[in-house]
């Protein structure tokens, strides 16, 4: 090395002079990959059945669902291709990125500009989002806002085969640029103007009659959405220290106010969805920060305000019976008038953050920090007088719900309020490092929450945590971290949700929901525990493992959810040097288990004698997610690159349930529900690709994928058992599915050629 | 000895005797002159060539730049000045060179992310670096970015992949960003490949999308005051406002998704009627269960336990203005 150092030294006068002639000149390099792709689908079928459940049932092959094996991206057959270009010079530069033309998945990225001058950006990135292919319902005109029926007799079209197919799915397109100036100075300025669209049909239902006992049908929903966001920043920073205002104005507009569908049960008649409303968001945000201060102190601020916005016309009807007979004789449209004809929508956002981080002598860091959050709602205040068709003098008032009986039907009235809500939470962190392979850490956090609710006005939470950390030894880093956490709620056991709002005595510890306690805002005590360690015991091989433990227990209640624990567990191991081969292995085990207690039927309290329509039940939910991946990487030579993965997934859950009810006349059936399973999932990738380099030049592609996804859910059926596109459940109880969801599994094998010219 | 030999001789001398006149003189004095001046990005590449490409291909190589290391001395700008490396002849550590690696242990991460910030703290991603969890948890710029790394494949943030991800067939070819987090962020590798999950590893949605890795003021750096906020970004048709309102979801929408990934679909961290139940007692005569089995028992199914349980009526479940005549108080329309 030594004799180098002459020449070494003589070459690096002329370097510099050298590079900057170089500079000046704009070149390009970049690539072009241009291929073909053919792909072999097969989606879940979906074994289906219709009539009634009790008694016959006829089975019906519903069509295959693959949305799936699509749900975010396009893996159809054809062409595929990548443009990859980066030009430049010593002060200018452009990059631009496109892959996917003409797919529903294509990416676009242009980006440029002047270094320490100014920036900028165009881009297009559109994303498909299938949800079901192939549902089927029994209306006509699904993606317009208008759904017919046939007109048949009450309950019709109740064969599949007759039904009209059609696809929930959206296709989501994001457009937008960027500019931003600089000219080599603290400030900055810089527009971003973004706009989204989201075209498609989503998933929509509606329950048909006037109880839960005249059944539901589900249908399509069309979506047509556009946002418009638009933000100026601008700004000064410098090492000292800096500050930036922005200004964002975010426009919602839907081209459906409302759908209008046949409803079956209602004779028919026309029934009204309404969909989302167009919105506008303003908001204006303040950020400062100030660094170099005492202590190697530094202070950072933010402050935002917010509006947002609606208005529209106050709906009054609705497709009701003319008496409580089932099915009805007659329908028309019930009015409940409105305390205001129209509807603004005002929802104005405050916030504030604080933070002070400090370096103490001796190792120790300090950070103290504020937030605030205010959330008012300035709407229009919208209540509903009593209403009823036929014989409307006779509806009783006030009465909740309103009485209906053999001569009218009664709806409301109905009362409201706004919800408004606070937040404030601070806290201390600290640390001490008491050598440099040794730190401890610890904090406290207070969140108070005041919000207009009846049930719990105000919440508090108390959080602290303990971390210790290690990585004295070159190969090994440690960290083991302990936080708790405590949730107490002024909890008014007397005004629980869904109470009727004209009580003077509110729910009494006679009823059973006095007794039950809303899972967000029940006391409850919160213990967790993370290990993480990585280890590199030998040249080229990683490991890491990590573990976590999460007890919850929800307190001072009877009924609602009444614990949790949650385990995870994550290993990575890596071994060989990438530039020969390598192989990495990722696991991960993830186990959820809560408990539920609940009560069926008026009475008697908590622990009272279980009869056949009043009786305590549970639920003992568990959720587990397994994930294991090889990955290998195999430079086979200068020339051929090789790289495989196999990734296998699995999520398994399921439903135990305890009843204390009683067989016997009057009861519903007896005995406990049968066990179930929901959202048990498989998934098995297997990945293999090969890279040759005939030149500097040339590389040629091939890869080949095999993929897998397996489901089963006792709520969706599965695809062993028979879905239920029709049904009847005794007497007005007929609904109408569309089988959307039931069997999204599915197998896919993809082979792909490429080439790609480097220049 | 011919003549063509003797000139052949004497040029041959006198180059010698200048070359070792030049060699002791030069030896003599390059202490000086190693101290005077440090060695240019040229002298580095004989050894380190690929970094030196990278280096040229990024902007830190553009003397454009009036702050690029390119204009300010070149490599010695982050790697300090390498004359005593390279009269050492080079080596890990040698002669005091600096190297921000992410496994150089002999640097602390205060250190390394200072020889970043020396340029960038003006940056206006970084106003909030100090109060950010990063930096608290002693994570470094160059823990999730390459500075020698490529730009190709709209990689222009030159992240850092040090675990290959794992995960279903992908239509992109672009190195995406959540491979950089994963790294360490190793229950969300696994949460994000859950059947139902926002598209992070199909490459529209990145990590970077809700969350701020320079920085924030907000618990786990998220990049609006609050989930919600941040959710309604892109979820406008969600924002309302509502006659009616579902309250939960107007304080946060964690109560009842999950965003990272989950088992159950549209993201709900449970499956309804659990979920509903976890709240509500269930306002129906007959409450979620009654004893009913689900289809196909004997019994008449439960529809609360079918489909999408107490969605399939309550569908508009995020806020309704229907009129109370259409049940919109119960988010039936």
């Amino acid at each position: 090395m030594r004799r180098k150092l002459i020449p070494l030294l003589v070459a690096s006068l002329f370097a510099p002079t050298a590079a900057s002639a170089a500079d000046d000149e704009f070149t390009w390099s970049g690539s072009v990959g241009i291929g073909v792709r053919a792909t072999k689908s097969e989606g879940g079928a979906r074994n289906g059945a219709y009539g009634t459940s009790a008694t016959t049932t006829a089975p019906f092959i519903g069509p295959a669902d693959e949305a799936k094996l699509n749900e975010y991206r396009d893996v159809g057959n054809g062409v595929i291709g990548n443009i990859d270009l980066q030009g430049g010079n010593s002060r200018n530069y452009v990059r631009f990125f496109g892959e996917n033309f003409g797919r529903d998945d294509e990416y676009l990225n242009l980006r440029g500009g002047r270094y320490s001058i100014f920036k900028y950006q165009l881009y297009e990135d559109k994303m498909p989002h299938n949800l079901s292919w192939n549902a089927l319902t029994p209306l006509t005109g699904t993606g317009g806002a208008l759904l017919t029926g046939s007109g048949g007799a009450y309950p019709p079209d109740q064969n599949p085969a007759a039904w009209n197919q059609f696809n929930y799915g959206l296709q989501r397109n994001n457009y937008g640029g960027n500019f931003e100036f600089t000219n080599n100075s603290p400030w900055h300025i810089r527009a971003d103007y973004n706009e989204n669209t989201m075209q498609g049909v989503r998933p929509q239902s509606g329950q048909l009659g006037t109880g839960s006992g005249n059944g539901m049908i589900e249908f399509g929903a069309p979506v047509d959405y556009k946002t418009k966001n638009l933000s100026l920043d601008g700004g000064y920073s410098t090492k000292r220290g800096g500050f930036s205002v922005n200004l964002l104005n975010s426009k919602f507009s839907n081209s459906n106010d409302l759908m209008q569908w046949t409803n079956f049960y209602m004779l028919n008649g026309l029934d009204t969805s309404l969909l989302p409303p167009d919105n506008d968001l303003k908001k204006v945000s303040l950020n400062g920060s100030l660094r170099q201060l005492p202590m190697n102190s530094t202070v950072a601020a933010r402050l935002t305000y917010s509006k947002l916005t609606n208005g529209f016309t106050v709906q009054s009807g609705g497709l009701k019976p003319t008496t409580n007979a089932s099915p009805p004789a007659a329908v028309g449209t019930l009015v409940t008038a409105p305390s205001s004809a129209a509807f603004e929508g005002d929802h104005e956002t405050k916030t504030g953050s604080l933070s002070l981080t400090s370096v103490w002598g001796g190792g120790v860091d300090t950070k103290l920090y504020w937030n605030y959050y205010d959330s008012e709602n300035k709407s229009t205040l919208v209540t509903y007088a009593l209403g009823g068709l036929g014989n409307t003098a006779a509806c009783a008032n006030p009465s909740f719900p309103a009485t209906s009986a053999a001569d009218r039907f009664c709806v409301g009235p109905y009362p409201n309020s706004l919800f408004s809500y606070k937040k404030q939470d601070y806290g201390l962190d600290a640390g001490w490092r008491i050598n440099r392979g040794n730190k401890v850490s610890g904090g406290l956090n207070f969140l108070e929450i005041d919000r207009h609710r009846e049930d719990a006005d105000k919440t508090k939470e108390d959080k602290y945590w303990l971390e210790y950390k290690n990585s004295m030894l070159e190969s090994l880093t440690g960290r083991i971290k302990y936080t708790y956490l405590e949730r107490r709620s002024d909890l008014n056991p007397a005004f629980p949700p869904n109470t009727n709002p004209f009580s003077t005595t509110g729910i009494l510890p006679t009823q059973v929901p006095y007794y039950y306690r809303a899972y967000d805002v029940s006391n409850a005590d919160q213990n967790q525990v993370k290990l993480v360690l990585d280890w590199a015991p030998i040249a080229f091989v990683d490991t890491g493992f990590e573990a976590g433990l999460k007890t919850t227990d929800y307190k001072d209640l009877y009924y609602g959810r009444t614990d949790d624990l949650r385990h995870e567990y994550n290993v990575t191991v890596s071994v060989g040097d990438p530039r020969k081969f390598r192989i990495t292995g990722l696991a991960n085990y993830e186990l959820v288990e809560f408990n539920q207690a609940y009560h069926q039927g008026t009475g008697p309290l908590p622990g009272g004698t279980q009869t056949a329509t009043n009786f305590d039940w549970g639920t003992k939910n568990t959720q587990t997610n397994t994930l294991f991946a090889l990955i290998a990487d195999w430079p086979v030579m200068t020339r051929l690159a090789l790289k495989g993965s196999y990734t296998w997934t699995k999520t398994a859950g399921g439903v135990d349930f305890t009843s204390g009810n009683t067989a016997g006349a009057g009861g519903f059936n007896g005995g406990p529900l049968v066990n179930y399973v929901t959202d048990n999932t498989k998934k098995q990738t297997l990945n293999l690709k090969g890279d040759y380099k005939f030149d500097k030049r040339w590389t040629g592609t091939v890869g080949y994928v095999y993929e897998k996804y397996d489901y089963a859910d006792d709520q969706m059926r599965g695809y062993q058992g028979a879905y239920p596109y029709y049904q009847n459940l005794g007497g007005t109880n007929n609904s109408w599915f569309s089988g959307a969801f039931a069997n999204p599994s599915y197998k896919l094998d993809v082979v792909y050629l490429m080439g790609t010219y480097k220049f | 000895m011919s003549d063509r030999s003797h000139c052949r001789l004497v040029h041959g001398l006198t180059l010698l005797v200048g070359a070792l006149l030049v060699v002791i003189g030069a030896d003599i004095l390059s202490p000086q002159l190693a101290a005077a001046q440090a060695p240019g990005p040229e002298v580095c590449k004989n050894c380190h060539s690929d970094y030196f490409d990278s280096y040229q291909a990024s902007v830190h190589g553009k003397t454009g730049h009036p702050r690029s290391p390119a204009s300010n001395g070149g490599c010695i700008a982050c790697h300090a000045n390498g004359a005593e490396h390279v009269k050492a002849g080079g080596g890990k550590g040698a002669g005091g060179i600096v190297n921000p690696s992410p496994r150089n242990k002999a640097l602390s991460a205060e250190q390394k992310s200072s020889i970043c910030l020396s340029c960038h703290s003006t940056n206006r991603h970084l106003a909030f670096w100090d109060a950010g969890q990063h930096k608290k948890n002693d994570v470094t710029c160059t823990n999730c970015h390459n500075a020698h790394g490529q730009l190709t494949l709209d990689n222009d943030k030159m992240l850092r992949v040090d675990t290959p991800a794992a995960g279903p067939y992908q239509t992109t070819v672009r190195q995406l960003a959540y491979e950089t987090c994963v790294t360490c962020h190793r229950e969300q590798r696994a949460q994000i490949l859950k059947p139902s999950h926002h598209p992070i590893v199909e490459g529209k949605v990145q990590c970077h999308s809700c969350h701020e890795p320079h920085g924030a003021l907000t618990p786990v750096m998220l990049k609006a005051e609050s989930p919600r906020d941040l959710c309604l970004t892109c979820h406008a048709d969600k924002r309302g406002p509502w006659i009616w309102e579902h309250r939960p979801v107007g304080e946060n929408c964690a109560t009842c998704h999950t965003p990272h990934g989950s088992s159950h679909n549209r993201l709900l961290a449970q499956k309804p009627p659990a979920l509903c139940a976890d709240c509500h007692p269930g306002g129906h005569t007959h409450g979620i269960y009654d004893a009913r089995g689900i289809y196909p028992s004997t019994n008449p199914s439960n529809i609360r336990f079918e489909g999408s349980g107490c969605i399939n009526c309550h569908r508009q479940i995020h806020g309704s203005n229907a009129p109370a005549s259409a049940f919109g108080r119960f988010f039936l329309r």
